[in-house]
């Protein structure tokens, strides 16, 4: 009898394990039924920490169920795409990252890549666009990318530039590039030790993210020269693009997007991107981007697509021309 | 001047007393105790989780609030530092050494109650400090550039040989450990794996609380364990009074003043200031003791100045933020993030557009730092009693919880694996009589040194002359010439068989 008990206690715990593993199919119709996770390959408190829980937070009313974020930290990102590369296609799991690095450099930093970013992954929505700027010191005599230039030419070898990540390690080496300059880069573990230095006259100049450099560029601490993108930028619409500042042949920003595993239905995939929409046509949410030192970046999961082939191919010439070290 | 700081002082209070902030402040600080208590789940999280909900607040109220977090953490960190030897966060390992020895000793209370006054005291002091001082000191720091900064760390880790109570030898075999431990990982030079041995785990180096947690917290469970059920109980002997006695004030007071002073200079250093000044707390102390062989055996000093010193610290850490812009650590970065996002532009604009915040925010440290006082003076009786659980109820409640802790910090279950790894070399470290405070210092400030050696030497083209030439890490390697004399030649000290070999 108790021999049967436990028989039976067994099979009935399997069937519950069945059930809540394969049993209930996803409908469209249905989603959301549960709990959305947003996994992310960054920890809590960095900048694609803040722009996640960001939308997270607005995903929620859409959705009508609790949005949670969920940090996988490690390998630049790549430990949270894995992730979401590996759960099921259910639309309940969700990558939130910054599409130029985990998407688009990656895969030529890594030797082997946990994931594929064209296979494993269903697009949903671009989200936004960060635009890196050109800086100084106040004190320095420098006033425009043109001075620039030709200081670092006189300069030579001696100059130095600061550069904390592989976007900064690129960017910093197509413009020595273009302009046929040959300063040195000095590596930083985050942007304001840079930034520290600089001020210090350690170094001649920076590249950095808006959001960092809008702040102090305004307080006087930092002149800005130029934003890296070819035309000019809505997020610091006073600095001419590196067109007008006399350095054509750059053009060079980073970008956010969300994705889904592969093989999630594409109703749910439409169903989402079209909460993204919404959530970056409101007005609150076009303020926070700005404030953020962003601009949104709405489309359809295939201009995702699209954007993501295209800027693979870009980083990967980049990133080989800079002789980056595969790992 | 003066006139101007009281005037300000009354601004800043006028805005963070009202109702409302008071209401922010008290619920930062009883999260930030909570989050500081419970190991694992720090500061940084919290903040990072609560910041869009912050986003709907006004801006002074979140900002008091995600202070509140930040300072409550520090005061929750020592708890759990004093009763099971476990540190929340860098800067309350020192506390173990001499803390979690009282605890033992039945003592805990006055440990905790120590800390506590001794924190409320370097809070008060560091708020002034802020209020009169901010601007030049801030600027000052803006001297500390990457040559600056490994003449500071070289000291920091020669210094850290004094911290063992055993042989200096077994100490900077530790220092050495935790230096090659704290190389593992993606090089940021260059950008290759070292020591990594492809497993993607460590790509980014060892965390650090996998390391503390095995080291330290699980250690400490196996050592208790170990010992008949009937001594079983993490405090093994008779607890004696919950309040801290006169002597023991009369004790503390000196470290005290010592650990503030030390705290709030360089708290406002940015990258390992708050950590820094809880360890160089605690070797002023010892060092001056008339008997120094009571250290790393419950001596209330090292628990009274190294918790001052980083109260101080985390106070002062917010100078630079609030006068110059810079984030001197993650967690003023996260408060830069909130202020940005508010649409403040954090530095030296908000002193003069927005009086009432920049004021406002240091008034309500002090606040803060009351309340702290008055929600963890009772809990003190609370925590005390928690000893008296009888261990095999207690310990798989503290085990779960550091679990989750590293579990929760990036949702990884390699983390654990690493964990347990930790607390076996641990262990082992342990028989051999290998204390870990040397190991986690050398591991913090290892990498921090390297970076910094490599990068000034980028900047000057491999002269090492850079260190020399410029004055403050000059005399900071002056410094270190000093201590290492002190330490190699026996003769210069007076009491040389006390200070390390006991």
């Amino acid at each position: 009898m108790k021999c049967f008990n436990i028989r039976w206690a067994a099979t009935r715990i399997l069937a519950l394990l069945l059930l809540a593993g394969f049993g209930v199919p996803t409908h469209a119709q249905e989603y959301p039924s549960k709990d959305i996770r947003i996994v992310i390959g960054f920890a809590a408190g960095t900048g694609v920490d803040v722009i996640a829980r960001f939308f997270a937070n607005k995903l929620q009313p859409l959705a009508g169920k609790p949005v949670i974020v969920e940090n996988k930290v490690g390998a630049i990102g790549n430990i949270g795409a894995e992730a979401v590369a590996r759960a099921r296609p259910d639309g309940y799991t969700m990558l939130i990252a910054p599409g130029n690095s985990t998407m688009a450099s990656n895969p030529h930093l890594f030797k082997k890549l946990p994931f594929d970013p064209a296979k494993d992954f269903a697009p949903v929505s671009p989200l936004l666009r960060l635009a890196f700027t050109f800086g100084v010191a106040p004190s320095s005599p420098i006033k425009s990318m043109q001075e620039l230039v030709a200081h670092l030419k006189a300069k030579g070898d001696k100059a130095s530039y600061g550069v904390s990540g592989p976007f900064q390690t690129v960017s910093g080496h197509l413009f020595k590039t273009v302009t046929e300059t040959k300063a040195t880069a000095v590596r930083y573990r985050s942007t304001p030790d840079i930034h520290r230095d600089l001020l210090a006259g350690l170094l001649d100049y920076m590249i950095a993210d808006a959001p960092y450099t809008l702040a102090p560029a305004k307080e006087g601490r930092l002149r800005l020269l130029a934003v890296a993108t070819a035309e000019r930028s809505s997020v610091a619409p006073d600095l001419p693009g590196m067109r007008e500042a006399g350095v054509p042949g750059f053009d060079l920003s980073s970008w956010f997007g969300a994705w889904l595993p592969a093989n999630t239905p594409p109703e749910i995939v439409a169903k989402v991107n079209k909460w993204y929409g919404t959530i970056l046509s409101q007005e609150d949410s076009k303020a926070f981007i700005k404030s953020i030192g962003a601009e949104p970046f709405p489309g359809s999961p295939e201009v995702l697509r699209a954007h993501t082939v295209s800027e693979t191919a870009k980083w990967g010439k980049l990133i080989r021309d800079a002789g980056l070290p595969q790992q | 001047m003066d006139l101007d700081l009281f005037q300000h002082l009354a601004t800043g209070f006028g805005a963070a007393l009202s109702l409302k902030n008071i209401g922010f402040a008290l619920l930062g600080c009883l999260l930030g105790t909570l989050v500081g208590v419970l190991p694992g789940i720090g500061p940084i999280p919290t903040i990072a989780m609560l910041l869009p909900i912050s986003f709907g607040l006004e801006p002074l109220s979140a900002l008091i609030m995600l202070a509140g977090i930040y300072y409550g953490a520090q005061y929750g960190g020592s708890t759990t530092s004093i009763l099971v030897n476990m540190p929340g966060e860098a800067s309350s390992i020192v506390t173990c050494i001499d803390g979690h020895q009282m605890a033992k000793q039945g003592r805990a209370g006055a440990a905790l109650g120590v800390a506590a006054l001794g924190s409320f005291f370097a809070g008060c002091f560091g708020t002034v400090f802020i209020a009169a001082f901010g601007l030049p000191l801030a600027i000052f720091a803006l001297r500390f550039n990457s040559p600056e900064y490994f003449s500071l760390m070289i000291l920091g880790l020669v210094t850290a040989t004094v911290l063992a109570h055993g042989s200096v030898v077994k100490a900077i075999g530790m220092v050495l450990v935790g230096l090659m431990l704290g190389i593992v990982g993606t090089d940021v030079d260059t950008g290759l794996q070292r020591y990594t041995f492809g497993i993607s785990a460590i790509w980014d180096g060892i965390d650090f609380l996998p390391l503390v947690i095995g080291m330290f917290g699980i250690v400490e469970i196996v050592r208790n364990l170990e010992q008949p059920a009937a001594q079983q109980i993490a405090v093994n002997t008779r607890i004696k009074g919950i309040w801290p006695t006169r002597k023991d004030f009369r004790d503390s007071w000196r470290p005290v003043l010592r650990g503030t002073a030390l705290g709030s200079i360089l708290g406002i250093l940015p990258g390992g200031g708050a950590l820094l000044s809880s360890f160089a707390s605690y070797t002023v102390e010892k060092k001056i003791a008339k008997n120094p062989s009571r250290f790393g055996k419950g001596a209330i000093e090292g628990v009274a100045g190294p918790e001052s010193a980083n109260n101080a610290a985390s106070q002062t850490s917010f100078i630079p933020l609030l006068t110059l812009g810079f984030p001197s650590n993650a967690i003023m970065a996260l408060m830069m993030g909130a202020m940005i996002i508010h649409g403040i532009e954090p530095g030296s604009a908000v002193m003069t557009k927005r009086p009432d915040l920049f004021w406002g925010m240091i008034a309500s440290m002090w606040i803060g730092n009351l309340m702290l006082l008055v929600i963890n003076l009772p809990l003190i009786g609370i925590w005390v009693r928690l000893l008296s659980v009888p261990y095999r109820l207690l310990y798989p409640a503290i085990l779960l919880f550091c679990l989750i802790g590293v579990y929760s910090t990036n949702t990884t279950a390699a983390q654990l694996v690493l964990t347990a790894a930790f607390a076996v070399f641990g262990y082992v470290m342990f028989r051999l009589g290998c204390e870990p405070a040397p190991l986690v210092l050398g591991f913090i400030l290892g990498p921090l040194m390297e970076e910094n050696l490599r990068r000034s030497l980028v900047l000057a083209r491999g002269d090492w002359m850079i260190f020399i030439e410029r004055p403050i890490s000059a005399t900071l390697l002056l410094l270190t010439v000093i201590v290492l004399g002190l330490i190699i030649f026996p003769q210069l000290r007076r009491k040389r068989e006390e200070t390390f070999q006991e």
